[in-house]
């Protein structure tokens, strides 16, 4: 103990008494541990942990990276690491780590150029899951599964009995980001490639053909719903066969201890061609360029790495194994006969590859399998693979220069200045600007004031004992809430979304903006997403508005009618519409799904089940209903307190002319009620162009961009794929459209008010 | 006389019918919350459990969110309530030059979405330092164009012979604001504060976006997450959840729903 803490005090490593700040997604009880050995073993060096989630942490990291805050050690995905090592990001640590070539798995997705910039720490993979009883019934030898595409393929179509509610297969469907690791899969095996040697876009290829064919002939036999029903369906027994990762492993026996499951390799395209491979992931450490002391952080990061030290967190969530493969001879891979199968299939598993624009690539592989899945012919779902691709290259060479290449020298203080911000020009300049104009605003007033007093001008409503100097700055610090708020948070946003639109921004190095002039409104035009997302949003705002107008009015004279009770239906109709949308759609994700209440109302009447949220043409139209039934009850009190409003002596009097029910609505009612309507009709537009909290919550832009909305779109081009400048023209155009609609409608109110 | 009562009670009947439709969603989120579903047996096989509130309390971390919501509507409401109770009585009683055009620059803030200007918001949060903060969803909604002419229209209606007094009395305006205007605009702040609360208790998307670590992060957002991580498909314990974000403003809607109508409804009626 004095020993160490003599040490302590002479120690002069860099960064004694510093913290590394270390970035990562496990529960800290993981984690705390392992830093708590390693300090101990190595006084001098602390560790601060923080936890991130997986919805974001790319965005986090991203964003630190581009305010110099990024951490000294990170782990990342293993998919990411194409970028980060193409910016230059992180700090080579080959020599580190050579002697663990042999030992560990996954380095294609820590290596660049023959260099070495993270260490893999956790590698996961997927297999075939099967129904062991499932299997039996349709005749088949649950010990010997499907190991060919043929074999698969007669197995599906054997078990499928949808009348029993029994399925073949399991096909991921309305969720496009996964799709890719279930299909790769048959890709490889059959000897195609995303990307050659040389980097060219070699998918549109026989064999990816070939193999996209036969995924699709295995849809007439499958169950296509998004993960997390897939797994459940797989639970209750009703699924046949399913691609799934480890993480179920672990889950079924608990959540399900009457499954009779079993897992096997992937099937091979037959047996004597094509191998069984599958998709490889996992989690890589790394040290980002402005690590304060990489000597220390890359022992932590193989201390980390060890099996021993990575194990705890296999054995208890079995997401993902070590990368460190001492780990396969502890007892916990021999404790069931069916972990062999994972860890051999990891051995032949293939990691997707690693470029810096695999983010991009990675969508439109995806698009082109969904896109095959919804009926486009699987040929031309390829080459329009091939031409988005060509689109991609042409933009990426437009991207800003890679940091290794501009005057930085790897790691180092240098780069521990950047840290701080650095010059920012146009946004400095935007600010300064707006500045000046607040400031000239201010001068301008208290001199209008003084000349107004100096020219004897009375006419301000307080008493003359303040002076017109007095009452200006007066004026000026009441409004002052209003204006700060004003040209903080909306001139000079709108400012810099403007200028920012006539850029091309990379959100990994944002002080190096490009001029890029009208670049981003032509790409506008020519985006079939941004038109496919102005379509959707156009279609539920001419589907949503008039109904739900309609159903209020319908509501309100029906409500209205009653002697009694109009104060309990009001309250009720009115409930869901102050609740927040995403509790609403929490609710309605349990009622449209498979097993939810409306399918089984559904089948009472002899309606065979829909997959509400999962099916391209269906989604749109039920979250349409769902945004209906919510606000109805709103307009529908609007419509209330307006019909309150009409005078009962118009009424009495057409009774007495003995005017038909029917009369009266439409020769006084619909009149008196038309300012309100007016209303009604311009909020509710308004408000629903701007859609998106219940796409966010229920479908992500659902099933091959069928629910994309317009402030949707938005938000993924700016936080998933991080195109700022091209965001930002975006949101120009939405901005625009809005304000016209909303200027008519004013001025539509404006004259029916006379 | 006869079609009239056939009337009522066919009236009625629909409604009910379609009452029902709207409280049932509510009556099985509560429901579904506690009740735990064998999965593999017969519809026989659910019991009562606490299990899903206890992970939503407990590992889930709701009450945090809970208190960010709090905390945060709090903030904005107070915020809204002094400064447009200054912003309104400027508009309404004093004159001055540009009030026109700083009129049109309020009613333009309430056309252009905000959502458009994402972007540079966030990029202005993280520029301050203020990113993944409570303060991101506080400064930026501070002050509200709707809330600035709702005390700006009543304010107009007030006489002003109180005003003139205190003044005469040598009143300083702050004092005149806060001793003689706030009282007599009771009513219209409780609208204001109707409208505010519920905008800002669901806001969803400005949340999502400026903030990040659970630590200050807002219902709405926390249980969109919850949605779509490990238990997308506990149904108990997403119905828990909903329960959760939302009891708390059912209950309070059930118990001061007059108001809430009225100050909803009265925003609408400018006559």
């Amino acid at each position: 103990m004095l020993v160490s803490f003599l040490l302590m005090l002479v120690s002069t490593g860099a960064g004694a008494g510093e913290e590394l700040l270390f970035w990562n997604f496990w529960d800290q009880k993981f984690i705390l541990p392992v830093i708590e050995r390693f300090e101990r073993e190595n006084p001098g060096i602390r560790i601060r942990s923080e936890q991130m989630n997986w919805g974001n942490g790319f965005d986090k990291v991203v964003i630190a990276m581009a305010n110099g805050r990024a951490p000294d050690i990170c782990e990342l995905g293993s998919t990411w690491m194409g970028r980060f090592m193409a910016e230059g990001a992180l700090i080579d640590i080959s020599s580190q780590t050579a002697d663990l070539k042999q030992q560990y798995l996954m380095w294609e997705a820590v290596t660049s150029n023959g260099k070495v910039f993270g260490l893999p720490w956790l590698v996961s993979t997927r297999v075939l899951f099967y129904n062991r009883q499932l299997l039996r019934q349709a005749g088949i030898d649950p010990d010997k599964p499907p190991q060919t595409w043929a074999e698969l393929l007669a197995a599906a179509r054997l078990i499928h009995d949808p009348k029993s509610g029994v399925y073949g297969f399991g096909m991921n469907a309305g969720e496009g980001h996964i799709l890719y690791k279930k299909f790769m899969p048959f890709v490889w095996g059959n000897g195609g490639h995303i990307l050659a040697p040389d980097g060219r876009f070699v998918f549109a290829s026989p064999e990816t053909l070939a193999a996209l064919e036969f995924y699709l002939q295995l849809k007439e036999y499958s169950y296509c719903e998004k993960q997390d029903m897939l797994d459940e369906a797989f639970k209750l027994g009703k699924l046949g066969l399913a691609i799934s990762g480890s993480w179920n492993f672990a889950r079924y026996p608990v959540d399900a201890p009457q499954l009779d499951f079993g897992v096997a390799m992937m099937p091979c395209p037959a047996e004597n061609r094509g191998v069984s491979t599958s998709f490889l992931g996992g989690q890589v450490l790394a040290l980002f360029k402005g690590c304060r002391n990489p000597e220390a952080a890359a022992r932590f990061i193989r201390f980390l790495a060890t099996a021993s030290n990575t194990l705890p967190i296999t054995r208890e969530a079995m997401v993902s194994f070590p990368a460190d493969q001492k780990a396969y001879s502890d007892q916990f891979f021999h404790s069931d006969p069916r972990m062999q199968v994972f860890v051999e299939q990891i051995k032949t598993a293939r990691h997707p590859p690693v470029v810096s624009a695999w983010v991009e690539i990675e969508k439109i592989i995806n698009e082109a399998v969904e896109k095959g899945m919804y009926g486009t012919p699987a040929d031309k779902v390829l080459a329009e693979a091939s031409d988005r691709y060509a689109e991609l290259e042409q933009r990426l060479a437009s991207r800003p220069v890679e940091y290794s290449r501009s005057a930085l020298p790897a790691g180092g203080h240098a780069v521990a200045t950047s840290r701080h911000s650095e010059p920012e020009g146009l946004r400095l300049l935007a600010l300064f600007s707006l500045f000046a104009v607040a400031i000239l605003i201010v001068s301008i007033y208290l001199l209008y004031m003084n000349r107004a007093a100096g020219a004897g001008i009375s006419g301000f409503l307080s008493a003359g004992k303040a002076s017109p100097i007095e009452q200006g700055q007066r004026t000026l610090l009441f409004l002052s809430p209003w204006l700060l708020t004003f040209l903080i948070f909306w001139l000079y946003p709108l400012v810099f979304s403007l200028i920012l639109s006539f850029c091309s921004y990379d959100a990994f190095h944002p002080a190096l903006f490009k001029f890029a002039g009208l670049q981003n409104y032509v790409r506008l035009l020519g985006d079939q997403d941004f038109a496919r997302a102005f379509l959707n949003t156009l279609i539920f705002v001419v589907a949503t508005t008039p109904v739900t107008t309609a159903l209020a009015l319908a509501l309100a004279l029906l409500v209205n009618s009653l002697k009694r009770g109009s104060q309990f239906f009001r309250s009720v109709f009115f409930l869901p519409s102050i609740i927040s949308i995403v509790v609403t759609a929490t609710i309605f994700k349990s009622v449209y799904a498979p097993v939810g209440i409306l399918n089984r109302l559904l089948a009472v009447v002899g309606v065979p089940a829909q997959a509400w949220l999962v099916d391209s043409q269906l989604a749109m139209p039920a979250i349409i209903v769902m945004n209906i039934w919510v606000y109805t009850g709103y307009y529908m009190v609007l419509y209330l307190a307006a019909l309150k409003a009409v005078p009962g002596e118009l009424y009495e009097a057409a009774d007495v002319d003995g005017a038909s029910d029917w009369q009266q609505f439409f020769h006084i009612t619909l009149p008196q009620i038309r300012y309100m309507t007016v209303f009604i009709l311009t909020v509710n537009t308004i408000r629903n162009w701007r859609v998106f909290a219940e796409i966010f919550t229920l479908t992500r832009g659902g099933p091959v961009g069928s629910t994309d909305t317009l402030v949707h779109h938005l938000y993924e081009t700016a936080f998933r794929y991080h195109e700022m400048g091209y965001a930002s023209a975006m949101a120009f155009v939405l901005l625009v459209v809005i304000l016209v609609f909303s200027v008519l409608q004013m001025r539509a109110m404006q004259a029916v008010r006379q | 006389m006869k079609t009239h009562f056939w009337k009522q009670s066919g009236t009625l009947t629909l409604l009910t019918a379609l009452g029902l439709s709207y409280l049932y969603p509510w009556l099985y989120m509560v429901a579904r919350s506690f009740m735990r579903h064998e999965p593999g047996m017969a519809d026989g096989g659910d019991s009562f459990t606490l299990e899903f509130y206890r992970l939503i309390i407990g590992d889930a971390g709701f009450p945090g969110f809970l208190l960010n919501s709090v905390v945060v509507l709090t903030a904005v409401l107070i915020a809204n309530v002094f400064f447009s109770l200054l912003v309104g009585y400027a508009f309404a009683r004093y004159r001055f030059p540009g009030k026109k055009v700083l009129f049109w620059l309020i009613l333009a803030t309430l056309m252009i979405p905000r959502q458009t200007l994402m972007v540079p918001l966030l990029d202005l949060m993280v520029r301050f330092g203020l990113y993944d903060s409570l303060w991101a969803l506080i400064l930026p909604f501070g002050v509200d164009g709707f809330n600035l002419f709702l005390m700006k229209q009543f304010i107009e209606n007030l006489p002003a012979d109180l005003e003139d007094a205190a003044r005469a009395d040598g009143a300083s305006e702050f004092a005149i604001v806060w001793h003689v205007v706030a009282p007599l605009s009771r009513p219209a702040i409780a609208v204001l504060i109707i409208n505010t609360a519920i905008v800002n208790w669901n806001s969803f998307i400005f949340p999502l976006i400026f903030t990040d670590t659970a630590s200050v992060r807002t219902l709405p957002v926390a249980l969109a997450y919850f949605a779509q991580g490990p238990h997308a498909t506990d149904w108990g314990a997403l119905m828990a959840g909903a329960s959760v974000s939302s009891l708390p403003l059912i209950i309070l809607f059930w118990l001061f729903q007059k108001q809430i109508i009225e100050g909803i409804t009265s925003g609408a009626l400018k006559d």
